[in-house]
């Protein structure tokens, strides 16, 4: 039951030194580096500079679907399948936080616990508790230490709710959404959005309920996108039935992304995002560090609130006065 | 405070590995079987192969009092015998991330 | 009528006493707290009266002895006729120290043995395997081979006794050497008596010493069912035991009920194997928990006779009322066994005892006071047995069958426990049945919540516990650690290897590959398991080809 703190506890070692460990493919280095990010600690940003000239060889894959429905024992699956294939294997595995405590129990590790001893895997729980960027830049930013690590495939696994399912979409270079058959008499219901997000979609635990009904609901509703029409992959995870199929068509997916030139494309709109949310932080870092914010910032709250300010313009007085004009 | 929750059965290897990966500040072990003597010390020889002997490791179970110096001896930070209140253990993990 | 109008009276009559009284008494010393509690937190009334006892007649309720539906006693002069077994759970070490063990306590009283066997052996490993590393013999007896179990019962007539073993997932493997064992030394299976816990639905529910997935598993105990009905008529195939669920924090009352919920289910499959009811109902045995609280741990033991009666009888349509019959072992709690003044320990069990002997138990085993650290040393163990020969010979309980019958407050407390498990049984028949309840973690929630709240209200001393939470002292527990040798690892070791090494390879390989094959057909495995056993297969080489086959277990995850 090993125990890990939100907050900064032991010393921090240099940047330059674990990310030269990262490139060795030191385990610990990465497990730190990793803390660094999630925490949220300046030196991210440095390491993260160190480490993206060594990124963008590993294929990410991002799983999403409504929680119970066997994503961990999927991917655990998914691990020993790819593993057979002389692939290394990083998993990021987000899991949600406890709304009482605001602490987490993380215990995807245990659906993955017999291929965490290899060296060619490495897995990383992380949970949702509030990131200053956004739970997809921490996550995809630890993405970005594994692939440093030399991982040739990195899976990230989302607690399948609300925002997180689009934006592993645009971030991954293939999403994978699961879903289960219904058992009894419940109606089969598709969140709305999913049909356009996923590139491979498994129906897992095809042994309960009527897996047919959503397949032939899936293959009905599903359209090619770009060219690619995503594959319907029926899987028992426990039992292991249908993984190599999954990792099949994962392989189909990357080659498919090559040869049309999609990949790039998905990396650069990507970029693009992350330009504009390292934007946004920084800035939100900038006001913070203003040493008179907050004082001001209650000030004008106080303002806005009695209708003398209006919100924009009080974010305007908060930024640095290069940035100052109005958006 | 986040715990990975690593489930049952596991051999300090994996204890290991998961600490490291998890990048965790302490470890709790519970040994009910009466194997402690051999498993505890393994998980901190093999934390110190793997360079990383500054994560702290608890062990906890069915353990007879004069096992307890023993254990001390080969780096484990804290035995919780029989009998432990819950607001002890959990008392030692708040403080054991904070640099202890 | 009648029967309303002296309800009537007796209604009026306790107002009058509540008025009068109670209340005087109550005004000059209240009450030392508001609620009072049972161990398993059920709210206790200040008295009870016939009128708790209202719209059933005593016929119907209670009955008589021997007969259905057997509250008072499975049998018509219970303890007159013959005391309960004393049984003694024992093991550590190698077979060498287990079987003195054994020849200790028998030499001392005891009129039963019980096996305990360690980890490894719990889950299928052999005593050299990786996974058994530093578990060697540290909570029971490793028994990787025939050898080991013709050693553990060396000099033992195995058709004179009858032998309890606590193994479960490797229950047929474990099972196959004993039968092996016994025919080495000229027995015949058909004299052989024992019981195998083998009770794999509640691994899952509570003590996870699971290896495979349910449904495999499942079909193994089906498979010892089968042909224990035909070859070992007099052993008990199953022991579906609640004990482990209450040591892992239930109530008395989810005691009661998941264990019965999950005998009915293994009856469910083994009449849809095609196995009539009445051909293996009377091999199915029952092992409960002894807590302190005395009087809901007696009602426990009531209900779930009564329950299993009607059940058995309307429910599945056993016609030999020897199939009604719910006879059970009882064991004193280890869960509350205490680490500080461990001394302590043997009045809590002297306590937990007696409810297990009022409660009309076959068979017992009381702990010895050192178990809240340790497999017990033998004076311990000792002094535990005798516990029961006090009760047994002096304390005059035995000599009257079922004395607390009649009791207003345990016969209400045995209907509120009847009541409980019955709204448990539709919760997990609303589940999907008992598997299901599994997979969806409902059994080890519930556990769960209530060993938090149990844990919970000692900690905020709203539960006395003495020497824990009161009447503390600071002083070191003072008794002798029991320690397994290194020279027992040595011995145990070298005997695998050297069957390794001299056995019959062809003849040995020949016999796993038939009982993969087995395992992968419908075919009942028992004889192939025997037959592996018989090549010399370890323990752990025919775990590892069900492994194989069956694959492994993997638990819902709680928070």
């Amino acid at each position: 039951m090993p125990a890990r703190k939100g907050t900064a506890a032991r010393p921090r070692d240099p940047v330059p030194g674990l990310v030269d460990s990262l490139l060795k493919g030191d385990k610990r280095a990465a497990g730190k580096l990793i803390s660094l990010i999630e925490d949220d600690e300046p030196e991210a940003t440095e390491a993260l500079a160190r480490i993206h000239p060594h990124t963008g060889r590993a294929h990410v894959v991002g799983f999403t679907g409504p929680p119970g429905v066997g994503k961990s024992s999927l991917i655990n699956r998914l691990v020993r399948t790819l593993r057979g294939r002389a692939k290394k294997v990083g998993v990021v595995a987000v899991d949600p936080t406890s709304p009482y405590t605001g602490g987490a129990v993380l215990g995807d590790r245990i659906r993955m616990a017999d291929t965490g001893v290899d060296p060619g895997v490495f897995i990383r729980s992380m949970a949702t508790r509030g990131h200053a960027g956004g739970l997809a830049l921490a996550t995809f930013d630890a993405v970005r230490v594994l692939d440093a690590l030399g991982m040739d495939l990195v899976l990230v696994e989302t607690v399948g709710a609300g925002q997180s399912e689009v934006e592993i979409a645009t971030r991954a270079h293939s999403t994978v959404v699961v879903e289960m058959p219904m058992t009894g008499d419940a109606v089969q219901t598709m969140k709305a959005g999913i049909l356009e997000i996923g590139d491979v979609y498994v129906v897992n635990k095809v042994d309960l309920g009527n897996a047919d009904v959503l397949v032939a609901n899936l293959k009905f509703q599903l359209e090619a996108r770009d060219g690619w029409t995503p594959p319907i992959i029926r899987t028992a995870a426990i039992e292991g039935r249908g993984i190599d199929e999954l990792a099949d068509a994962l392989m189909r997916h990357a080659t498919f992304l090559d040869e049309t030139g999609l990949r790039k494309q998905r990396e650069i709109a990507r970029a693009r995002l992350e330009i504009l949310e390292n934007a946004q932080r920084l800035l939100a870092r900038q006001v913070e560090a203003g040493s008179a914010f907050g004082k001001d910032f209650e000030r004008m709250a106080e303002d806005v609130a009695s209708r003398r300010l209006d919100p924009n313009a009080a974010a305007r007085k908060l930024l640095p006065t290069s940035s100052r004009k109005p958006l | 405070m986040e715990v990975i929750y690593t489930g049952l059965r596991q051999s300090p290897e994996d204890i290991v590995e998961a600490a490291i990966q998890e990048d965790v500040d302490a470890i709790g072990l519970s040994c009910l079987s009466g194997a402690h003597m051999t498993l505890f010390p393994e998980v901190v020889k093999l934390l110190k192969k793997r360079k990383s002997g500054d994560i702290l490791v608890a062990g906890g179970g069915i353990i007879p009092e004069e096992d307890i110096p023993k254990l001390k001896k080969a780096g484990i930070k804290v035995v919780f015998g029989p009998g432990t209140p819950l607001r002890e253990i959990v008392a030692f993990f708040e403080t054991a991330g904070k640099g202890a | 009528m009648r029967a309303d109008e002296d309800q009537k009276a007796l209604d009026k009559e306790l107002k009058r006493w509540e008025e009068t009284t109670l209340r005087e008494a109550l005004k000059s010393l209240p009450e030392r707290r508001a609620e009072f509690l049972t161990t398993s937190s059920r709210p206790v009334k200040r008295l009870y009266t016939p009128l708790d006892l209202a719209g059933k007649t005593d016929e119907e309720r209670v009955g008589k002895p021997g007969e259905f539906p057997y509250t008072r006693g499975i049998h018509p002069t219970m303890y007159r006729g013959r005391l309960w077994t004393m049984r003694m759970f024992a093991g550590f070490g190698g077979a060498e120290d287990t079987n003195r063990r054994f020849k200790y306590l028998s030499s001392h009283g005891e009129t039963g043995l019980s096996v305990a066997f360690d980890m490894p052996t719990l889950y299928g490993y052999d005593t050299d395997a990786p996974e058994a590393k530093g578990e060697f013999g540290t909570c029971g007896v490793a028994v990787s081979s025939l050898e080991d179990m013709k050693i553990l019962f060396a000099g033992i007539d195995l058709r004179a006794v009858s032998t309890s073993m606590t193994i479960n997932s490797p229950a047929s493997a474990i099972w196959a050497m004993y039968l092996a064992a016994a025919e080495a030394q000229g027995a015949p299976l058909s004299s052989l008596r024992g019981t195998i816990q083998n009770d794999i639905l509640k691994e899952y529910q509570a003590q996870k010493e699971w290896i495979f997935p349910p449904e495999p598993s499942m079909r193994l105990v089906v498979d010892t069912f089968e042909f224990g009905a035909k070859e070992v008529p007099l052993w008990n195939t199953i022991s579906i035991s609640g004990y482990h669920i209450r040591e892992a924090g239930a109530t008395a009352g989810q005691e009661l009920a998941f264990t019965l919920a999950n005998g009915m289910e293994y009856v469910r499959w083994g009449i849809d194997r095609g196995l009539k009811v009445d051909d293996f109902a009377n091999r199915l045995s029952f092992f409960f928990n002894a807590h302190n609280d005395l009087f809901e741990e007696i009602a426990k033991y009531r209900a779930a006779r009564r329950i299993w009666a009607r059940e058995m009888r309307d429910t599945f349509g056993a016609k030999n009322p020897r199939s009604w019959l719910l006879r059970f072992h009882a064991q004193t709690a280890g869960v509350s066994l205490t680490a500080q003044q461990p001394e302590v320990n043997l009045v809590r069990t002297t306590v937990q005892a007696l409810a297990a002997v009022l409660g009309g138990a076959q068979s017992l085993h009381t702990n010895a006071y050192d178990e809240a650290y340790q497999v017990p040393n033998e004076a311990a163990a000792r002094l535990a047995l005798r516990t029961q020969q006090i009760l047994a010979h002096e304390s005059g309980v035995p000599n009257t069958v079922d004395p607390l019958g009649g009791s207003y407050f345990l016969e209400a407390l045995t209907d509120e426990l009847e009541e409980e498990a019955y709204r448990y049984f539709d919760r997990i028949q609303g589940l999907g049945g008992v598997i299901p309840a599994i997979r969806k973690g409902f059994f080890q929630q519930e556990i769960a919540n209530s060993a938090y709240r149990y844990q919970r209200e000692i900690e905020d001393r709203e539960r006395v516990i003495v020497g824990v939470n009161d009447f503390v002292v600071d002083e070191q527990p003072d008794f002798e650690v029991l320690r397994v040798s290194e020279a027992s690892l040595k011995a145990q070791t070298a005997r695998l290897s050297k069957i390794r090494r001299t056995r019959d390879s062809k003849k040995h390989t020949a016999a796993l590959d038939r009982l993969r094959k087995a395992c992968e057909s419908d075919d009942n495995t028992m004889p192939f398991i025997l037959d592996a056993v018989r090549a010399k297969a370890t323990l752990g080489e025919i775990c590892d080809v069900m492994r194989e086959v069956f694959g492994a277990y993997e638990e819902p995850l709680l928070y």
